[in-house]
């Protein structure tokens, strides 16, 4: 810890029609950190992915990257700069196999077509996709859909990974083996931001937390601290019990 | 299964040997019904092949590629009416195809899935009528190319009947093979592919949609062009009505690439040898036992387009490849039956 900010957003507003979706966050993010954001449903973590990758422009306020400003740079921009992402909804290319997939991905950093494959052979290996690289993506399963984004998100070399709920839906075996694969990646010096809906998924691997609510920072710290702040209950047992209430 | 394959590459020069051999038996045995049937063919071949970059492999489907076609069925006349070599002429018309696709990408690439269609299939018939009020080209009149003095016939590529011209048709389409084929095999056939499966997800691997498509997009035009070409060199004359046609040229040209698949390399040329040879003897039969039927023929390929979307939705070239599979796989279990019994 202590490197220097990596990732820095400043005071970053998105309203769509009526919906305020950020409103006014601000999050930096240290070199080498792992990082989590989580938050109940529609409090915005999304949109906030989507602004720093440059699919979503903010109505006000900054994204820096690496000190260079990167607002409303576009999304293939982005990437090429270092930063990876996954997508919440798996976009893989469906009529594509998965070893085509990922040499997509690594054609981004290699100039032929051989050297791809090699390098995205490689990366199929560390996630555990290797045995089906000749299978059509379509046909995956959605743990395998979800270890595919990470593979094509590695496979560009980042030095910046944002993962959007990657281990939504997926067992606790599962979830556990992916963190270890995340550690891996993260020794390796990526830094690593992740979001997810509930602190669970994230405890015993992020080393700090940011609660985003109703598109705003409602806390930030360890994790252990996190789990015990009562305007975080708050708000999850809130969007929890208006859940409960609609019928 | 999209990536074109060694195989694809030898079947395309396979079927082009074959069709050069087919127009000289056409020639010793005085058909020129069939050597013009292959001619077509091939035409449609080339312009569909160039549509299938854009169709099949970046996702944009274009019912107007008779803009190009047009242009450069045009090009290539006025060139030999200003006395520049047939030859040249040809090649123009490529220029004008692809500086046609580089013009409309700002119009055209803002638009995506059905919207892009319409604005090919609006921008094909935009250019019909401004042809057909423009004096300078011709107007609704058309153009008739200059008459070949005795000496002449290669500088204005002016031969009898379709024979030789199969073989200028045959080397373009053999030279667009082999570009196509190792530009879809590199780099940009697993961006372009990218695109086609998911824009958003293509962006995300550091991706330019826009870069690639304008890519596809010029390359189509530039070779749509050369087929419009084809169509000057062998029959002479041209109007608007004829070279922007939105059937017999803009859906044709998409018809078989659909028909032979476009999720396929060699669909296109696949589909070509068998919607056009039909189309064309359809034609002449019903011309030749009720001419006032004539125009039926296009019923007939309205129904094989039914048929080939209701059976074979994959087209004909992943039709027969499945069914290869399933066979190598019947061999291989009877083989191996026979090797355990012996």
């Amino acid at each position: 810890m202590g490197g220097r900010e990596i990732l820095v957003v400043e005071n970053v507003w998105k309203r769509f029609g009526g919906i305020v979706a950020l409103a006014g966050v601000s999050i930096e993010v240290r070199e080498g950190e792992r990082l989590a954001i989580i938050g109940p449903n529609g409090s915005g973590k999304t949109t906030l992915f989507n602004v720093i990758t440059g699919y979503v422009k903010p109505d006000r306020g900054r994204v820096s990257f690496d000190g260079q400003d990167i607002t409303g740079k576009k999304p293939h921009q982005i990437a090429r700069l270092g930063i990876a992402r996954t997508f919440q909804i798996v976009k893989p290319f469906a009529n594509l196999t998965v070893e085509e997939n990922v040499v997509v991905a690594a054609l981004s950093r290699n100039r032929s077509v051989e050297e791809a494959r090699r390098h995205a052979l490689h990366v199929l290996e560390l996630v555990g996709l290797y045995d089906k690289r000749n299978v059509r993506a379509a046909m995956l399963n959605l743990a395998e859909k979800k270890r595919l984004e990470l593979a094509k998100a590695l496979a560009l070399n980042p030095r910046l990974l944002l993962l959007d709920e990657v281990a939504a839906g997926l067992r606790p075996s599962e979830i556990k083996e992916l963190k270890k694969l995340l550690y891996k990646i993260n020794s390796e010096g990526v830094t690593i931001v992740m979001v997810e809906h509930v602190l669970r998924a994230v405890s015993g691997f992020a080393e700090r937390v940011v609660v985003l609510h109703h598109g705003s920072k409602l806390a930030e710290g360890r994790p252990e601290d996190i789990a015990k702040d009562p305007r975080v209950v708050d708000a999850y047992l809130g969007s929890l019990a208006s859940q409960l209430l609609e019928v | 299964m999209s990536f074109p394959t060694q195989r694809e590459l030898v079947t395309a020069l396979a079927v082009l040997i074959f069709a050069i051999a087919a127009d000289g038996v056409a020639y010793v045995f005085d058909k020129p019904f069939l050597a013009n049937s292959i001619y077509l063919a091939l035409m449609y071949a080339l312009a569909g092949l160039a549509w299938n970059i854009l169709a099949g492999f970046t996702g944009l489907v274009s019912f107007g590629h008779a803009v190009f076609f047009g242009l450069g069925a045009y090009a290539t006349m006025i060139a030999m009416l200003h006395k520049i070599p047939a030859v040249l002429g040809i090649l123009l018309a490529g220029g004008v195809g692809f500086l046609a696709a580089v013009l409309l990408a700002p119009i055209w690439l803002r638009l995506k899935s059905h919207w892009f269609t319409l604005a090919t299939i609006a921008t094909a018939e935009i250019l019909k009528l401004s042809f057909i009020v423009w004096p300078a080209v011709g107007g609704a009149s058309g153009l008739q190319a200059p008459i070949a003095e005795p000496g002449e016939e290669l500088y204005y590529l002016y031969f009898r009947g379709a024979y030789l011209y199969v073989f200028i048709a045959a080397v373009l389409v053999a030279i667009e093979v082999v570009v196509l084929w190792s530009i879809l095999r590199g780099p940009i056939g697993y961006k372009l592919q990218a695109i086609r499966e998911d824009e958003d997800a293509a962006m995300a691997l550091a991706i330019d949609p826009l870069k690639y498509k304008f890519f596809a997009l010029a390359i189509s035009g530039f070779f749509t062009g050369l087929a419009g070409s084809l169509y000057t060199i062998r029959y002479r004359f041209i109007d608007p009505f004829t070279v922007f046609d939105l059937i017999s040229v803009s859906t044709y040209i998409a018809l078989v690439g659909i028909v032979g698949g476009i999720y396929t390399f060699l669909g296109p040329i696949i589909g070509s040898f068998i919607v056009v040879p039909a189309a064309e003897y359809v034609r002449s039969t019903l011309m030749s036992i009720a001419s006032r039927y004539a125009a039926l023929h296009g019923v007939v390929l309205g129904a094989v387009l039914l048929i080939v979307s209701l059976m074979a939705p994959e087209g004909v070239v992943e039709r027969v490849r499945a069914k290869m599979v399933v066979w190598s796989k019947v061999v291989k279990v009877v083989r191996e039956w026979v090797v355990e019994r012996s």
